[in-house]
């Protein structure tokens, strides 16, 4: 018999026809048909069949009878939890309700700019040591007149300090101090332990003072930007130490000189 | 009708309508009315008491928070069963690996256990098996499963629930029972059983 269904229609029928739940009675017809002329059809029914009644028969153990009864009852208390949460939320002020998501953002954020300061800091130390450590010999192309200047001053003013120190008097606190900062930074400037100088020596003068700069000036310079004259002496300063020199004891005038002979310069 | 004169059997338009106006008891009212079909259809998808009666309290939170959005464009009852599987759906996926050790340690438990009875498998191992039975069905299988074995839901509802073809649900139902049946026949007592 010929229908408008095919095989795989028919078996994927046979559950619910086995559980009498078709409603379209060509369907029905279409199934007990095959089933009559289709063994292979007839076995799948009879297996089906069996499945459906043991199903039938088997049933999943209920909950006990207060379960249902108490069930609204513990709904209704979590919705109250819930409710007591949302409540908080809605008697805070809008700016609260800003304020509250944003605390956990600002101070993770505050934390990752500190380590972030930190680390540049660190960087930049090392940086410095590395810079404070160049060749001697090393060049830099190019500098400019302002740095030049600047290497004249310091080349100047390297050679008086080196001078000073033998001297005595009001202006050489200041000056030993900031000589012997020139000199903890910049053993480079000049070699001492052969005693010649600067211009002599072969140094390239343009790397020293980069170095000077980003050291020298930058720590001790830059802060007395408006004292220059107590790091490059004035001539009017020049006369004061002639002066003091002229008011020492000949005794001290003599230790002076032979202190100036014994530096070989 | 007056707020006070709703009731369990009140149509379901008008409890909503009631509990959107603010009437807390109207959801109460729909509480009671779905409760016992909410708990079994999740009970059937998820098998331990337990976590049904987890699973259905969160179907009734999602509810009570959401019932606004229900725009009556299906049966009430069907957008709650919605929940319910889809819940049930998430439990099973969330529980898939712990559920398949647990099934392994029981499964063979269970086949010595009936290869050693000679006796017909009482009320109690029938349930026993078939919860294993179900069990050994895939999600949504299962889900197609008891949404029209159990429940009776039409295959429209269903592939409007599961938003898959009518076709496909219908085939996905057909595979659901054979699975059972195979199954089952590795059990002698099934086998054994006069139940034609």
């Amino acid at each position: 018999m010929k229908t408008k269904y095919n095989t795989e229609d028919l078996v994927h029928s046979l559950p619910d026809y086995i559980s009498d739940k078709i409603s379209d009675d060509a369907l029905i017809t279409a199934i007990e048909s095959e089933i009559e002329n289709n063994s292979e059809f007839k076995s799948e029914y009879d297996d089906l069949k069996k499945t459906f009644n043991f199903l039938k028969t088997a049933e999943l153990e209920g909950p006990n009878e207060n379960y249902f009864n108490n069930l609204s009852v513990k709904i209704n208390q979590r919705i109250d939890n819930e409710n007591v949460v949302g409540s908080f939320w809605q008697r805070l002020s809008p700016v609260w309700k800003i304020l509250l998501p944003a605390i956990p953002i600002i101070i993770a954020a505050l934390i990752l700019f500190n380590v972030f300061r930190n680390e540049t800091t660190e960087t930049k130390t090392t940086g410095n040591e590395i810079q404070t450590t160049p060749p001697a010999e090393k060049k830099v192309e190019a500098v400019s007149p302002k740095e030049e200047l600047k290497d004249n001053s310091l080349t100047k003013s390297e050679t008086q300090v080196n001078e000073s120190p033998v001297m005595t008097g009001k202006t050489y606190s200041s000056k030993e101090k900031d000589t012997k900062s020139l000199q903890a930074n910049n053993d480079l400037t000049t070699d001492r332990s052969s005693g010649i100088g600067l211009r002599g020596s072969g140094v390239d003068l343009k790397s020293i003072s980069q170095n000077l700069n980003q050291n020298v000036l930058a720590d001790n310079i830059e802060s007395t930007d408006n004292n220059d004259e107590m790091l490059y002496p004035a001539e009017s300063d020049e006369e004061t130490l002639e002066q003091d020199f002229y008011d020492l004891t000949p005794q001290q005038q003599k230790e002076i000189l032979d202190d100036l002979k014994n530096t070989q310069i | 009708m007056n707020e006070s004169n709703l009731n369990i059997n009140s149509p379901d338009d008008e409890l909503i309508n009631a509990f959107t106006k603010g009437d807390q008891n109207a959801f109460n009212l729909i509480v009671r009315k779905y409760q016992k079909k909410v708990y079994w259809t999740v009970r059937k998808m998820v098998l331990d008491h337990d976590d049904a009666d987890d699973i259905t309290q969160e179907v009734f939170l999602k509810l009570y928070r959401s019932v606004s959005e229900f725009r009556g464009e299906s049966k009430f009852f069907t957008y709650v069963y919605k929940i319910a599987i889809n819940y049930s759906l998430n439990h099973l996926s969330k529980n898939k690996k712990i559920l398949a050790r647990k099934s392994d340690m029981d499964n063979s438990h269970i086949k010595s256990h009936y290869k050693s009875a000679d006796e017909d498998m009482n009320a109690t191992e029938k349930t026993r098996l078939l919860e294993e039975a179900i069990e050994s069905l895939p999600e949504q299988q299962r889900a197609v499963f008891n949404m029209r074995y159990y429940d009776n839901l039409s295959y429209d509802e269903i592939s409007n629930i599961m938003n898959k073809s009518v076709g496909g649900m219908k085939a996905n139902y057909f595979h659901a029972i054979k699975k059972l049946e195979k199954y089952l026949k590795q059990h002698k007592n099934y086998e054994a059983m006069e139940i034609n």
